[in-house]
């Protein structure tokens, strides 16, 4: 099994050689191999705040997320390749990086600060093993 | 289209390849604009009200004459013109003050669900803090029958920032009157593509932005009836605002407390002097660029129309992308759409969850930027409609 690390970076090298429709690409085509979990979407698992919708259940070892927007989709794809099955301590230990191999032309800073980041911070603070 | 017109505007010539429909969250900067502001600050800039000598006095009837302007933008006289930042803080200052006016009273407040969060917001937080009943009509018929004999205030848009929509202002602010309410109307979008006449609305109160009428940002007006100004109380006090005994001014000094934004209200000025100068030709092309633009987008496949007419804003969804994917993916094809909520959250979520993408003329736009659009979007359809 791959560790976080070797998972992510196989995204940042990835992501780092496309431009920014490629990046927008690449995130739209992870984002419908995702799919939208339609079950995750209510109220009680919408991360607040965000402009767009994102919906993330977080519990036992359980990551499940979904959103409206393919890019978000996309980008909680990536989240959820590097952190299932993981423990706690293993996911404090590598905090999301490959987003800064992301133009801020294709994912804005209202998704990274109000999505992403809350995203990653209701991942560590549900009751992992 | 003139291109002599769009030409005034310098941000074209130093953005050839950027198409730009956005125009209802801000517009472009004319020419004269710039330079007006330019030449007050590199030359005539001083404090106003202030000082004795010639400098500051001349800046002071700079901003007079922009009072004066404002005025005959809208047929009123100059001192029903108050300087606010913008139509945010005009629709607060009447918010606060006609709702604690009527406070503990059994009144209630109309406004409509097509308001922007400006005029929705400060109506939300005063009725409540102030005990009053916020009446949120769907639809226009719905919004008269709200109105009655304990009806503070009326606060509608006159054109709608989602759909374009322009309900009947003079009817409304005319039913209004007769049950004894005040009326306000934002017309932080109508006064970019419409004349207005307040003495035909009818209104007590309306306010605009300079920002949306190819003015800087930081300074609107928000128009008071003469007799209706001593309803409002200033939301802010200080130097201007004051006499000697600290007792607010009357009239519109009592409003403009501080350091006014002198280079923008002389910048405003020029603006509107333009608006004034070209109103039958911007009505004509914008008119004629609002009918191109809904035959091509109605043509279109995979997308859904908001709106049901040709209109100036034109808002619609897709059926394979979300607005914000869309908004991404046209911004990087150099074409500026805005999409979300556009800050009318309660009218967007009745139209979808996943909010709108929003294209909005100005008569400095060509068939050629609605063409662009246009083509990217079928592109969009074709790349990205299959894959779900």
């Amino acid at each position: 099994m791959s560790t976080i690390r070797e998972i992510e970076d196989r995204h940042i090298s990835i992501l780092s050689e496309l431009d920014e429709l490629g990046q927008f690409d690449y995130l739209i085509d992870l984002g419908v191999k995702e799919g939208r979990d339609s079950a995750v979407e209510k109220p009680c698992f919408r991360i607040e705040g965000c402009k767009t919708n994102i919906w993330l259940k977080a519990e036992q070892n359980v990551i499940r997320a979904s959103s409206d927007s393919l890019v978000v989709l996309g980008l909680l794809s990536i989240i959820r390749q590097m952190y299932l099955g993981r423990s706690r301590s293993e996911i404090e230990s590598n905090p999301i990086r490959f987003l800064s191999s992301v133009s801020e032309h294709v994912v804005y800073s209202e998704i990274r600060e109000n999505g992403i980041k809350k995203v990653y911070a209701k991942i560590i603070s549900e009751d992992f093993r | 289209m003139s291109d002599n017109l769009r030409s005034d505007f310098p941000f074209f010539s130093n953005n050839p390849a950027l198409v730009y429909l956005d125009n209802a969250a801000t517009t472009q900067k004319v020419q004269c604009v710039i330079d007006a502001m330019v030449d007050h600050m590199t030359k005539d800039n001083s404090n106003i009200g202030r000082s004795l000598y010639p400098l500051s006095s001349n800046a002071e009837k700079k901003v007079e004459d922009a009072r004066l302007t404002a005025a005959r933008f809208i047929n009123a006289s100059k001192e029903e013109i108050i300087f606010t930042k913008g139509s945010t803080e005009a629709l607060n200052i009447v918010s606060s003050s006609v709702c604690a006016e009527n406070a503990d009273k059994g009144k209630n407040v109309v406004i409509s669900v097509l308001e922007h969060s400006s005029n929705y917001a400060p109506w939300l937080r005063d009725c409540k803090k102030h005990n009053l009943i916020l009446r949120i009509a769907e639809n226009e018929d719905d919004l008269i029958s709200f109105i009655d004999e304990n009806t503070a205030i009326v606060s509608v848009t006159g054109m709608s920032n989602v759909t374009g929509f322009m309900p009947d202002i003079g009817r409304i602010c005319g039913y209004a009157k007769q049950k004894g309410a005040l009326s306000c109307i934002d017309a932080s979008q109508l006064a970019a593509h419409r004349s207005i006449d307040v003495k035909d609305i009818g209104c007590d109160y309306l306010c605009f932005s300079s920002h949306k009428l190819y003015g800087p940002e930081g300074v609107g007006v928000l128009y008071s009836k003469q007799q209706d100004m001593s309803h409002l109380v200033p939301l802010c006090l200080g130097g201007g605002a004051v006499d000697s005994s600290y007792c607010t001014k009357e009239g519109h000094p009592g409003f403009e407390a501080g350091t006014q934004n002198i280079a923008s209200i002389i910048g405003f000025e020029r603006a509107l002097k333009y608006l004034i100068r070209n109103y039958n030709h911007i009505k004509d092309t914008e008119n004629e660029l609002s009918r191109y633009l809904y035959r091509k987008m109605s043509e279109l496949k995979g997308f859904s129309l908001v709106c049901s007419e040709p209109s100036l804003i034109c808002s619609f969804t897709s059926s394979f992308l979300s607005s914000h994917d869309l908004g991404v993916l046209l911004g990087n094809k150099g074409i500026c759409v805005r999409t979300g909520s556009c800050c009318a959250h309660s009218l967007v979520r009745k139209i979808s969850e996943g909010g709108i993408c929003r294209v909005s003329l100005s008569f400095y736009n060509t068939k050629d930027d609605i063409d662009a659009l246009i083509s990217q979007l079928e592109e969009a359809q074709k790349r990205y409609g299959g894959s779900l």
